[in-house]
């Protein structure tokens, strides 16, 4: 339930608007600074993005609206155990190294629109582009779905209730999908600049506005000690077991989201990506780490919220902070602009991937004669109905499906052996690896559904969230495969010689 | 002295001096070392609750944080270092 107190005055409101506005002139210089209508420029922004928009384009669309309010209220109730978010988001960097370098110089040499052109080329495998193509849009998808409720209630909050959660949405989607149809990725990056920026800048204010206020963590950590000393007690074996779990789960399933895949294609060239990626790995110190201590902040602050509560420690902490420090309430907007553009720059990346998969991978194969330019124009119709389609379902669906949402990264990390094994193992069969991402995604639902329905199977056996369990499955079914493939061409080999 | 890159400064910075050795690195060596600094970065070696307390963090908060460091300076310095090798020749694409 939302309070009727308006989160913002009439000048935040004017600001946020303002900013609004300026995202859809943005649409419009991105359209005029167009090339040509072909889908390279309008889905890779002519594969020509220098390195100051590239690493903003990809750190805004990598931090979504859960890194400014759900991380600070997770490390509320967590405690320092919530570090993990700080190596995580690190560790998603640290899996491009497995995979980036190469894949950038096949894109670059094979034309490379989609994740999909690269099963395909890889592959040729039409089962196996079916199902991973699948387990992208259930992820851009759901990815989507659970941003547009999250800047729902931003916008209902901020106002006081006087627009009402489903207009805040249908107002969200309005503006992102507008600006995103004019000028493609070329928009959604040159937003996402000013979105990535304003993320920064709102982290860094308000950690330093909180450290100042509170006296940081040298003051808070005799508080947290008294108050709560399981805070302090280090992770015990299932923990551990645990952040590794999360580890392994953030490491093979986020940098697979499609959208960070384009964002390797558009590079300008390696130099830019590498560049990119350098600054990349240490931004979660300045932006995970940051949500982290301020959610500490808030629990040796203000101790006894409960689990909703908590997800509004950082507006608790600031609207405490402005009756305190004259002058700080520009903070709050400062907080619910970036929160706005976290959510915004990653569902605009979701909503551009997904519309360049139904056009490049869907419709062009049913069409293979259609020109560039119809192709294009395709995908912004596409783009438009998938985000008619996902705000009517934020709006309308049951918060028991809402559960299936969250199996996302699971689900999406079963993808992570086919692309990681197929630009290493030149002998990998497309048979075997379908087969290990069968058997994986199997696993992942079946250990999920168990425990949905019946609590027959823990949520995470062992510590081991389901997707991990589907990992194992999958890389070894893989190898058990590709090892009774050779052996086979072994013994057929054999009989020859024999009947020979 | 020679002109050294931001990255490079960056380091000397830090008091690390990055050496340019002869011997060619091994991509699978890299793959290990990256994940290898990321398991650390887990307080694998933490049981009991101590006092102590490092810049307001407990023990392994701080050892957390730290290897969290060490970790993004290791793949910054893959990064920076060994592109080219992780990307792979031509011949090997063929």
């Amino acid at each position: 339930m939302v309070s009727n107190t308006p989160l913002l005055g009439t000048g935040g409101i004017i600001f946020m608007s303002l900013y609004f506005l300026s995202l859809i002139v943005i649409g419009l210089l991105g359209r005029a600074a167009r090339k040509d209508d072909s889908m390279s420029d309008f889905y890779l922004a002519g594969r020509r993005m220098s390195l100051f928009i590239l690493f903003l384009t990809l750190y805004a669309t990598q931090y979504s609206g859960v890194t400014m309010i759900g991380y600070a209220g997770k490390a509320y109730r967590d405690g320092y155990r919530f570090l993990v978010s700080v190596s995580f988001m690190m560790a998603v960097i640290g899996a491009y190294l497995l995979y980036a370098p190469k894949l950038y110089r096949l894109s670059r040499k094979k034309k490379f629109i989609t994740t999909g052109d690269y099963f395909t080329h890889r592959y040729d495998n039409a089962p196996l582009k079916l199902i991973t193509s699948l387990i992208f849009i259930f992820a851009l998808g759901s990815y989507i779905l659970t941003n547009l409720k999250a800047v729902g209630y931003i916008v209902e909050s901020s106002t006081g209730g006087v627009i009402p959660f489903s207009w805040g949405v249908i107002a969200m989607s309005l503006i992102m999908v507008i600006y995103e149809t004019l000028g493609g990725m070329r928009s959604v990056a040159w937003t996402d600049a000013i979105q990535g920026v304003l993320l920064l800048l709102g982290c860094i204010f308000i950690f330093t506005v909180v450290e100042y206020q509170y006296g940081g963590l040298w003051l808070v950590s005799t508080k947290i000690k008294e108050m709560h000393p399981e805070f302090w007690k280090p992770p015990d074996l299932e923990q551990k077991r645990l952040w590794l779990s999360t580890l392994m789960i953030v490491f093979c399933g986020i940098p697979l989201y499609p959208h960070a895949i384009q964002r390797i294609y558009s590079a300008k060239d390696e130099k830019t990506l590498a560049r990119s990626f350098i600054i990349m790995v240490f931004m979660p110190l300045f932006t995970t780490l940051f949500m982290v201590i301020i959610g500490i902040v808030g629990a040796a602050q203000f101790p006894g919220l409960d689990r909703g509560e908590s997800e509004r420690v950082v507006l608790i902490l600031l609207s405490d902070i402005s009756n305190h420090i004259a002058g700080i309430g520009m903070l709050l907007v400062l907080f619910l602009c970036a929160a706005v553009a976290a959510i915004m720059s990653t569902v605009d990346s979701a909503l551009l991937s997904i519309s360049s998969f139904f056009t490049q991978d869907i419709y062009r194969p049913i069409r293979p004669n259609s020109h560039q330019a119809q192709l294009t124009r395709m995908g912004k119709i596409v783009s438009w109905l998938v985000m008619g389609l996902m705000t009517y379902l934020a709006m309308v669906l049951p918060q028991t499906i809402w559960r299936l949402v969250e199996i996302k990264l699971d689900l999406l990390s079963q993808a992570a052996p086919a692309l990681f094994l197929g630009l290493h193992c030149k002998k990998l069969k497309s048979g075997a690896v379908l087969a290990g991402l069968v058997a994986g995604i199997c696993i992942t639902v079946l250990i999920m559904t168990a425990h949905l329905i019946g609590n027959i199977f823990p949520a995470k056996p062992w510590g081991f969230h389901a997707g991990v369990w589907g990992l194992f499955v999958n890389f070894t079914t893989i190898g058990a495969v590709t090892i009774f493939q050779r052996k086979e061409k072994v013994d057929t080999s054999l009989t020859f010689r024999i009947l020979l | 002295m020679s002109e050294q890159k931001p990255v490079e400064r960056f380091y000397t910075l830090i008091g690390i001096r990055i050496i340019k050795t002869e011997k060619p690195m091994n991509r699978l060596t890299l793959y290990i070392l990256s994940i290898v600094s990321l398991l650390a970065t887990v307080p694998w070696f933490f049981f009991e609750t101590t006092e102590t307390q490092l810049l307001g963090l407990p023990c392994w908060a701080f050892y957390s944080i730290c290897m969290t460091m060490v970790y993004a300076m290791v793949i910054a310095l893959i990064f920076y270092r060994y592109w080219t090798l992780l990307a792979g020749s031509e011949d090997e694409e063929q």
